[in-house]
């Protein structure tokens, strides 16, 4: 690849900062060339994993890397520019590793004059990085940080530094147990929440990277970036869909998803909230009660969806935080079958930002053992004497804190539903839901192209890489914008139980999900949220505006599919994960939905592998095995991919 | 000039639009206001310089644009403009009294 440097640079800081915690190197390369070619993001990430990580490597040794990217249009004023992604190899699935947040470190880290830091090795005691200035680099001590909860940690780090407006990514006590869902937490309450790349980075001793930057970002064609800029804003002005997000962000959603039967109640053993407390437990009463701070992050193009909450009674009275999003419902709230605390969402997801934990891989590992108690499967003996019932909000959250601290019962936990049933044994599989060894959030029943896109995404799970949001949050009446879109027609875009067309939605899914988490752009500012909203020709006119790349529509799919191809590649390397691991957990693919207006209603078997071919098909993968053609890697410019996939016996 | 807005999010994208008015590039360096914590009260606080020091430049309502580029990225843009007024205001002034003297 051809170097970019000096005045060739625009949108990018232009570096990526490699440091070896093991030696104490710090060194920087040039960024550009793996951003051009890759979007950067998640997509340089696996470029640079899969060419540095040899098959011998495993998620917890030195030689493992930690990959931190800044969103390439982050720092810009780009609509919703300020996702940062981290990848690694990782130790839940043990193959692909990549998971985005919203940040304001993110700009921080570019100003700084990085785009890409990769962190290398391990640090013989505890560490923190702190980034500053035009670039400046020092690993300092973070003993006295070591064993603090996230939110301590940015405390300390501020007034250490004298400084309040500093913003971090830090590991919790989860993460230094090396938890296996361990997260990143930036500042207090925004996760990159998947994958358990915290527990890496506790690994590697490394507490928190602080950074400060000073620099700017120039923009190749200024007028016309403005121009593509005001006009994308312009979408979200006076939208209905901005208002609502406004006031509640995505916690806005429980009636489309009680209406799909889309809520995981009990373990997935139900579908929805019982229907005399769906209301109670509505998170929009909670922030009409407590909230008392708007958040936003940059760029936004609706102004903002967050806020900040301080709970003045109930069970919870004094938690001040950050509000949670529509997921800690589910995966906390309903998965628990909690219903007599409605504020417990906010408090379990709170504790679970504060140990750095992923909310998910706590409720899916919490939720196997409470259904494995109704069951008989385990009692108090196995469970350090709790009694662990479906809807105890004390014992769960207390099981949160063992799993961040391993301890007792809580170390089997921290291993993930997956693995704890296997220690467990005794027939206990079939509770732990997960999709290549990560708990599942995502229901899978009741909406296809969801489903698909999640069963297939090669990070394990996830809604985040090539789900269909609107089968399960509301198409709303863009109707035929969306046949158009995606390719398909009106019974596909208008039917989520349908199967044909469903694999073509997650095709385009994919390729978007993939752009807007490279350039860095929030998911809610596109049509994956409101079908108004922006879609790949909006992102590619400010896109090559900033950045002086002319980048067609057709180029965002070529580079994201070799993004795919090259995920896939990065876990038939590192993993056994075949045609098998993409298909739904048991209970998913063999039981009737229980309860809600999809009741009575299973996925056909049959067409759901028809509609799994179909996928194949489309990604020029074999359908028995799932693994790519050499035809396909070749025309994704992956020609010595194919080669060692050859070697391996992995080709498709 | 200091303002409370009780709606911001502290997403800072007015510091970046006006850095890029300054200097036609993005960031938090040059930049005319700044968003703050508010520990008292609602919202956030905004720093809009009447002249340059203490790490600001001077604002000058984005003279020659239609609309600041602030209020652009801002969804309270009409509370930023009125913000935006009193400090001309209050510079013209100045000026006068400066004039004067």
């Amino acid at each position: 690849m051809s170097e970019i440097t000096g005045n060739d640079q625009f949108s990018i800081a232009g570096k990526i900062l490699r440091v070896n915690l093991s030696n104490g190197e710090v060194r920087t390369e040039p960024s550009g060339v793996y951003i051009k070619e890759w979007l950067g993001g998640s997509g340089s990430a696996v470029k640079i994993l899969y060419d540095e990580l040899r098959s011998w490597v495993t998620p917890y040794e030195p030689a493992n890397k930690l990959i931190f990217s800044v969103g390439t249009l982050i720092g810009t004023s780009a609509p919703g520019a300020c996702k940062m992604n981290v990848s690694t190899l990782g130790p839940v699935t043990g193959g692909w590793a990549s998971s985005c947040c919203d940040s304001y470190f993110g700009a921080q880290l570019k100003y700084a004059g990085y785009d890409i830091l990769i962190i290398e090795g391990k640090a013989r005691c505890p560490v923190y990085l702190w980034i500053h200035d035009e670039g400046k680099v020092e690993i300092l001590g973070a003993e006295k940080l070591w064993g603090k909860t996230t939110w301590k940690t940015l405390d300390e780090i501020r007034n250490s530094h004298d400084d309040n407006n500093l913003h971090i990514l830090s590991i919790g006590p989860a993460g230094e147990n090396l938890a296996r869902g361990a997260c990143i937490i930036q500042d207090t309450g925004r996760a990159m929440g998947r994958c358990g790349t915290g527990s890496v980075m506790g690994s590697k001793n490394l507490k928190a990277i602080v950074a400060r930057g000073s620099g700017s970002i120039k923009i190749a064609q200024p007028d016309r970036f403005l121009a593509a800029v005001r006009t994308s804003r312009r979408i979200f002005k006076d939208h209905p869909a901005t208002k609502i997000m406004r006031k509640y962000g995505a916690l806005c959603l429980l009636p489309p998803k009680q209406a799909c039967s889309g809520i995981n109640f009990k373990n997935f053993q139900e579908s929805t909230f019982p229907d005399d407390a769906a209301d109670r437990l509505d998170p929009r009463h909670q922030v009409d009660a407590y909230e008392v701070k708007k958040q936003s992050f940059p760029g936004c193009g609706l102004g903002g969806c967050s806020r900040w909450l301080h709970f003045t009674e109930g069970t919870y009275a004094g938690l001040e935080c950050e509000s949670c999003q529509w997921e800690a419902i589910s995966t906390l709230q309903g998965r628990f079958g909690i219903l007599d605390e409605p504020a417990f969402a906010f408090k379990a997801n709170a504790l679970c930002n504060e140990y750095g934990l992923d909310i998910d891989s706590a409720g899916g590992a919490i939720s196997w053992a409470m259904e494995c108690y109704q069951r008989g499967i385990i009692d108090e003996t196995k469970t350090d004497g709790l009694k662990i019932k479906w809807g105890d909000a004390g014992v769960a959250l207390e099981l949160i804190r063992k799993m961040a601290y391993r301890e007792g019962f809580g170390n089997i936990l921290a291993e993930g539903s997956a693995r704890a049933a296997e220690i467990l044994g005794l027939c206990s599989d079939y509770y732990a839901i997960h999709m290549k060894k990560q708990d599942l959030y995502e229901n899978i029943r009741g909406a296809m192209a969801w489903g698909l896109g999640t069963t297939t995404a090669t990070r394990g799970g996830g809604h985040t890489t090539g789900a269909v949001w609107f089968e399960t949050t509301g198409l709303g009446p863009n109707v035929e914008k969306a046949q158009k879109i995606y390719g398909v027609d009106n019974e596909a875009i208008s039917n989520p139980l349908a199967y044909d067309g469903k694999a073509k939605m997650v095709t385009y899914q994919e390729i978007l999900h993939r752009v807007i988490n490279c350039l860095g752009i929030c998911i809610y500012n596109t049509i994956t949220f409101n079908m108004d909203f922006l879609d790949l020709p909006e992102i590619a006119e400010f896109y090559s505006a900033a950045t002086g790349w002319e980048t067609s529509v057709d180029d965002f799919k070529k580079i994201a599919m070799r993004q795919l191809n090259l995920e896939k590649a990065f876990n038939l390397r590192f993993t056994d994960f075949d045609r098998k691991d993409d298909m739904p957990p048991s209970r998913e693919l063999l039981e009737p939905i229980a309860t809600g207006p999809l009741a009575g209603w299973a996925i056909d078997e049959e067409k759901w592998n028809n509609m799994l071919d179909e996928y194949y098909d489309l990604h020029g993968w074999d359908r028995a095995t799932s693994y790519p053609t050499r035809e396909t890697l070749v025309s994704a410019g992956l020609d010595y991919v194919a080669d060692e996939l050859q070697k391996i016996g992995k080709l498709g | 000039m200091i303002f409370q807005m009780d709606n911001c999010g502290a997403c800072r994208t007015c510091e970046i639009m006006c850095c890029f008015h300054h200097t036609g590039t993005f960031g938090f360096s040059t930049t005319s206001l700044r968003v703050q914590e508010n520990p008292k009260g609602k919202g956030y606080l905004i720093v809009i310089a009447e002249s340059d020091g203490k790490g600001l430049i001077s604002c000058d309502a984005c003279k020659n644009l239609e609309t600041p580029l602030c209020m652009e990225v801002c969804k309270e843009a009409e509370q930023l403009r009125a913000y935006i007024e009193a400090v001309k205001a209050e510079q013209k002034q100045l000026q006068q009294v400066a004039e004067r003297g």
